[in-house]
């Protein structure tokens, strides 16, 4: 390698850290353009450095993400239990009670969970907000409002053709009117046109429905997982619908399946 | 950036493009993308979980590649980002053997603006092998490291926040620590020609 120095790893991180002078600088890129070891040595050198910064930033956005799943209204509050010298026997007995009502009660859940119970306790039926429904409505919609759903079905295929809001009035009354697997056709056909559109429109109310029709359907795990995605996401419009209670009657009615 | 405040896409890439801004471009983007990314996700096959991972993942890349100066500006960021989650989303599902017949057909609706984002998915394979090895780098070293070349701390700094006695022992861990992972990387040639192509 002709007049180059030998350079060591500590003193090309020196060089990548900005701590050589103008002199040092200028010599070790004229060493660097004939001496492709030193090149090689400077380039993982340099990856490394920007491999840490790449897992600096992903360490970020994962902090960023749980700070932004955190962010619920209200937080229980934290109780401390005061500890004494016979905590431990008392709540040995305490919890063995509370694992004997947890058993009891799972037991009787696991018997009494139904889908139509479950169905029945979920379903609110969709109204149409009064300021957009009335004598300016479309047909579809004023059908709808009239409970007059066969009409609203009569009007929805093909599905090609409907608009996003009309998919998801038509999944509501094929659900009032007894059809599921017509409701499941056109909220599914309404989140790929949303998928496809990029607009969510009427999303949350159709990861709800659909979720209640898959219950319908007997799909318990599709059900659950949509039903999981709005109990963890404290900012969804149906959140407070959905407890991890029903989040538990969906996995028992799964297993009973 | 003020918050809640609406924020056009230009102001937004000039945020991601700021060191010192990052944090408000990725809580922006949260705040308005999460939901849709998320519905995206969980609709096609995936649970809560995944869709958590993937959107991660996504916003990951898409950093990159306007740090990258490879965003034109073609068609807004959420049309990009949309399709770049698509994208990732598809081929993990490929890579699990999950492909259903409603993701096929979500897969065969892609659009020439999808292709492109495929840059991204390849991204996203590399930095996950990266992130590995960043693992099982420890968590002194990745700390340190992190605090030098990420936060840009001095050594004094970066000895405040950590328990070493002096400068100097901070500054010979952070050079053991580097080459600790320079050499990681020159033994792995794959591993190499993989950062080739992520890092600039």
């Amino acid at each position: 390698m002709s007049n180059a120095k030998e350079y060591n790893m500590e003193y090309l991180m020196q060089y990548l850290d900005g701590e050589f002078s103008t002199a040092e600088n200028m010599q070790l890129e004229s060493d660097l353009s004939n001496n492709i070891d030193l090149q090689n040595q400077l380039s993982y050198l340099r990856m490394a450095i920007e491999s840490v910064k790449l897992g600096g930033l992903n360490a970020r956005i994962a902090t960023i993400a749980d700070e932004f799943r955190n962010e619920k209204p209200e937080e229980a509050p934290v109780i401390k239990m005061k500890k004494t010298r016979t905590v431990s026997y008392y709540a040995l007995r305490i919890a063995a009670v509370f694992l004997i009502a947890a058993c009891s009660y799972f037991a009787l859940l696991y018997t009494t969970v139904s889908q139509e119970k479950l169905f029945a306790e979920k379903f609110v039926p969709y109204e149409i907000p009064a300021s957009r429904s009335g004598a300016h409505g479309t047909d579809l919609e004023i059908f709808y409002t009239q409970q007059r759903f066969d009409q609203v079905l009569s009007l929805m295929y093909p599905l090609e053709d409907r608009t996003q809001k009309e998919l998801f009035l038509g999944g509501m009354a094929a659900m009032r009117s007894g059809k599921p697997a017509a409701a499941k056709e056109m909220f599914e056909k309404l989140m790929e046109e949303n998928n496809k559109s990029q607009d969510f429109v009427y999303q949350e109310d159709a990861d709800y429905y659909l979720g209640l029709t898959y219950v319908k359907l007997g799909e318990y795990d599709k059900a659950r997982n949509l039903f999981l995605h709005i109990e963890k996401d404290p900012k969804h419009s149906y959140h407070s619908q959905v407890s991890s209670m029903d989040l538990l009657k969906l996995k028992i009615l799964s297993w009973k399946k | 950036m003020k918050k809640g405040a609406p924020i056009s896409d230009q102001e937004l890439l000039q945020l991601m493009k700021e060191g010192n801004e990052i944090d408000d471009a990725i809580r922006y983007i949260y705040s308005e993308y999460h939901e849709g990314l998320s519905s995206l996700i969980t609709y096609n096959s995936g649970s809560w979980e995944d869709a958590q991972d993937i959107i991660q993942e996504s916003i990951l890349c898409f950093i990159q590649i306007v740090k990258e100066g490879k965003f034109r500006g073609e068609s807004s960021i959420k049309t990009f980002l949309y399709s770049l989650t698509r994208n990732i989303w598809l081929n993990e599902l490929k890579k699990r053997g999950r492909m259903e017949k409603r993701n096929k057909i979500f897969e065969e609706s892609r659009d020439e603006l999808e292709n492109s984002t495929m840059d991204g998915v390849e991204k996203r394979e590399a930095n996950k092998q990266l992130l590995e090895i960043l693992n099982e780098l420890g968590e002194g070293c990745r700390k340190i490291l992190t605090l030098f070349y990420y936060e840009n701390l001095s050594m004094k700094e970066i000895l405040m926040q950590t328990e070493f006695e002096n400068e100097q022992v901070v500054r010979n861990k952070k050079h053991k620590c580097l080459k600790q992972l320079t050499e990681t990387i020159s033994n792995n040639p794959a591993l190499a020609e993989n950062l080739k192509r992520i890092i600039k």
